[in-house]
């Protein structure tokens, strides 16, 4: 299946003409739609519009301006790529956001005139709670301002300033004349960094790989041909004949006896699937029952707490009644409580508002049980969308049971993690730190650039001086677990005598080692900050993996691989494990 | 290729997904039938979501222009899947010796959106289920899956309501219009790939003779041939993969006017 890319940003920041230049320069472009656009730009004396191409309707081409979603399939080097067009006006947020919600992947516009403004801002919080952590942003229009290298790093400068976990590239471009899109400048010779291709790329190889519980709501039930089959979709995991299921609301059991695919024979279905099966029981089912396997039970409550996004005039207020929707499964829920609301400017959070204008957290109290999952450990039953009077207006993600205190609490505890340089340590930890923080913890990351930069900066690479580093990191990070941090910690600690040290300075009760485990030959050709080649060069000793050896945890706490899985799969089983580690 | 059949398991998931939605949350579903190969898909999926059933009628807006094995492949496979067939036709324009010389619009909108909208009213049918894709032609990039229509099927374009996820909203008052798209997603490419995947019966139309081939079929006066030499799906697909040609192309009413699709289509055109 294509990879879907949301194309977001302030109106006429371009986002139609990169889709329509890149169309164009490999020369996938209709010929009649390029024609006819050719005619339409003949006729107003203006230069070639490739946003015409996509903003067909009449208004749009008048008025230069995107008016609604568009979508638009790009096939390139065997992949194909939809680019969902969304509108940057104030007023089309909702818009944005309902294209953005179906994506893998954001890329953001901005132009490098007018930097890092208030929609900016918003739209990035949008794609947090959205949940599309992986983001190419372009600062585009560099022909603008002459190619101008400083003009550049001060845009960077403001955007790195903005970005917190996930994975993103930052990268300069004119898209209208195609520059640094699909090949490198030569406007732009002091630019080293990758291309919007291959940012694309490298983003489009990092598609997670679906794992995770059994989950399946009921579509419909049908009763035909004596057999009483419960239709629906497989949204997570995977259900075969014989495998026992249990039903929410109810509770009621049974074991699959047959998969229902038409024309097919099936014993499996998979997440993704629309199928349907019957029952040994025949149980009695209402649409919106959610199925799941006995030992991987779903959150279940009536009183639990969800971060949200709301995209009517009105706000939401204290006592309000409202639908919720969750697949198939619909019910109503009162708003027992605002927790906070997110403030789009400044991204403060302001405690216990009477209203909730845009983004915040909302305590809803359901009429019925419901049963969901943290969004972070299953999507499809961990988002829910929300309308009033048969429109929607908002959705969100969930992020707790209510009943339990108030924002999930962890113990103190320290996450050391380990491995080689490049193989993600710094991303998996701060992309971590974001989703706890989300989740109402208190997080910190101490990582070892910093470390070396400022508190370990008298220390070299030599064993007594990596021991000396390791031993005044794990007591920060002791510090910090007393009073109640989660603490991640970046550091490659090669040896198993420095994370042993480790160990005992924390206590071995709260100390968890995590192997963040990638092939050497993988980070030697990530290389971000470029250490290898400089090892390669000799102008690096004792770097680890090449002239140092690096002793792999033989059992650590929880082994991630990097190289195989998203980041966000990384953090999802971060989160799981620390769900059920406390 | 891995990643083609990977796809059209989640066009046809998708597909399935909504049409049961739909089936099951909205009140009196008809699907509109061309005989083309769009709708011909879209009635085959609905035969996979019901398994084996089409548990709703099925409409042919019959202009009386169409080619004539159009109406013969209607018949006999109307009657070899069981189909519940109704058949609308403008007979009053037509008696008023309405064609495409009056011009294109107004053809179109008195054979095709009048005749459906007449009908629609008459046999009180609020859910229609058509074969519209987003890659066909501009104003169709602008569609939503489930897309409520005003009164007398407007399609207010400018304010759709919006879709979080693949949460389909089917919420309406009653009485109100749905159209709903289950193949919105597919690119004329993926059509055929499943339609060989699946063995799907289609028109001999779209197979070249003599050098010409329809891509797109429609009304005889108004739809033209291109040429080709691809005379079976192989060959079709293998076209479909290079060609740079719109697949309109031989459609008039397209040509009519820069932006004839939207006019017609904000009226009620499919």
């Amino acid at each position: 299946m294509s990879l879907r890319i949301a194309m977001v940003g302030h109106v006429d920041h371009g986002k139609s003409t990169l889709i329509g230049r890149l169309l164009s320069d490999t020369g996938q472009m209709q010929i009649e739609r390029s024609a006819r656009v050719q005619s339409l730009c003949d006729s107003t004396g203006q230069k070639f519009e490739f946003a015409f191409l996509l903003d067909a309707l009449e208004e749009e081409q008048s008025q230069g301006i995107t008016i609604d979603v568009t979508e638009v399939n790009w096939r390139h080097d065997g992949v194909d790529y939809t680019f969902v067009d969304t509108p940057g006006h104030r007023e089309f947020l909702k818009k944005m956001i309902g294209g953005a919600s179906r994506v893998e992947v954001a890329v953001l516009l901005l132009d490098v005139k007018e930097g890092v403004q208030d929609s900016f801002r918003r739209q990035m919080l949008a794609l947090d709670l959205l949940g599309v952590h992986r983001r190419i942003i372009l600062v585009n229009k560099m022909d603008l301002v002459d190619w101008s290298e400083l003009a550049w790093l001060e845009r960077e400068r403001e955007i790195r300033a903005l970005l917190i976990g996930g994975e993103h590239w930052v990268l300069p471009a004119s898209a209208w004349h195609g520059a640094n899109l699909l090949e490198s400048s030569e406007h732009m010779p002091w630019y080293k960094g990758p291309t919007f291709l291959q940012a694309l790329k490298s983003l489009a190889k990092s598609r997670s790989v679906a794992a995770g519980p059994t989950r399946f709501f009921v579509q419909d039930v049908f009763r035909w041909d004596d057999k009483r089959i419960y239709a629906g979709r497989v949204e997570s995991g995977e259900i075969a004949v014989g495998d026992t299921l249990v039903f929410h609301p109810g509770d009621a059991q049974s074991k699959v006896r047959t998969i229902e695919a038409y024309g097919e024979n099936r014993t499996k279905a998979v997440a993704g699937d629309a199928i349907g099966f019957t029952l040994e029981d025949p149980l009695f089912l209402d649409r919106g029952a959610l199925g799941f396997r006995p030992t991987e039970k779903p959150l279940i409550s009536s009183l639990i707490r969800g971060d949200l996004f709301w995209l009517d005039r009105e706000p939401i207020k204290v006592g309000d009644r409202l639908k919720i929707k969750m697949g198939t499964h619909t019910g109503f829920a009162r708003v027992e409580k605002i927790e906070h609301e997110i403030e789009a400017e400044t991204f403060s959070k302001l405690k216990d508002p009477d209203v909730l204008n845009m983004f915040g957290r909302i305590l809803f109290r359901f009429e019925e049980s419901w049963a969901f999952d943290r969004f972070i450990e299953c999507e499809p039953t961990g988002r829910f969308v929300i309308s009033k009077s048969g429109q929607v207006l908002g959705g969100g993600r969930w992020v707790d049971k209510g009943d339990e205190a108030n924002s999930v609490t962890f113990p103190g505890s320290v996450l050391w993690f380990t491995g080689l340089s490049g193989a993600g340590k710094t991303t998996v930890a701060r992309a971590l730190e974001k989703e706890l923080q989300m989740q109402g913890g208190k997080v910190v990351v101490l990582d070892g650039d910093t470390f070396r930069q400022g508190l370990c900066s008298d220390l070299g690479f030599s064993d007594s001086d990596r021991r000396e580093n390791v031993r005044r990191a794990a007591h920060v990070a002791k510090l910090l677990a007393d009073e109640g941090f989660t603490v991640i910690t970046a550091f490659i600690s090669p040896f198993k005598e420095l994370r042993t040290l480790a160990r005992e300075i924390v206590g071995a009760s709260r100390f968890q080692e995590v192997f963040v485990d990638c092939p050497i030959e993988v980070c030697e050709a990530r290389d971000v900050k470029g250490l290898y080649a400089k090892a390669r060069r000799g102008e690096l000793r004792e770097f680890t993996g090449l002239t140092s050896p690096f002793e792999k945890p033989e059992v650590p706490d929880m082994h991630l691989h990097t190289a195989k899985f998203a980041v966000q799969e990384s953090v999802r089983q971060l989160s799981a494990f620390l769900g059920g580690a406390k | 290729m891995k990643s083609e059949t990977e796809r059209l398991r989640q066009l046809e998931n998708e597909a399935i997904y909504i049409l049961r939605e739909a089936y099951r949350t909205l009140s009196k579903p008809a699907m509109l039938w061309s005989m083309g190969k769009d709708s011909s898909v879209m009635l085959a999926l609905t035969r996979k979501a019901f398994f084996g059933k089409v548990p709703f009628p099925v409409v042919h807006i019959d202009t009386s222009f169409k080619i004539p094995e159009m109406i013969r492949f209607r018949d006999i496979k109307a009657k070899e899947w069981g189909l519940d067939l109704r058949i609308s036709t403008n007979r009053q324009a037509l008696a008023a010796g309405m064609n495409h010389e009056k011009g294109r619009l107004e053809c179109c909108t008195a054979l095709k959106t009048q005749a459906l909208k007449t009908f629609l009213k008459e046999q009180d049918f609020t859910t229609i289920f058509a074969a519209i894709r987003l890659d066909e032609e501009g104003s169709r990039g602008k569609e939503r899956i489930f897309s409520p229509r005003g009164a007398g099927s407007e399609w207010n374009y400018r304010e759709q309501p919006p879709q979080f996820w693949n949460e389909y909203q089917t919420d309406v008052s009653p009485g109100t219009e749905m159209r709903v798209h289950p193949i919105l997603n597919w690119t004329e490419l993926d059509l055929w790939l499943y339609i060989r995947e699946q063995k799907i019966p289609v028109l001999d139309l779209y197979f070249a003779r003599n050098g010409r081939r329809y891509r797109s079929v429609g009304c005889a006066p108004c739809t033209g041939t291109i040429a080709s030499n691809a005379s079976n799906l192989d060959e079709v697909i293998e076209e479909l993969r290079t060609t740079k040609i719109g697949e309109r192309t031989g459609r008039a009413q397209d040509q009519a006017d820069r932006y004839a699709m939207q006019k017609l289509r904000a009226q009620g055109y499919m």
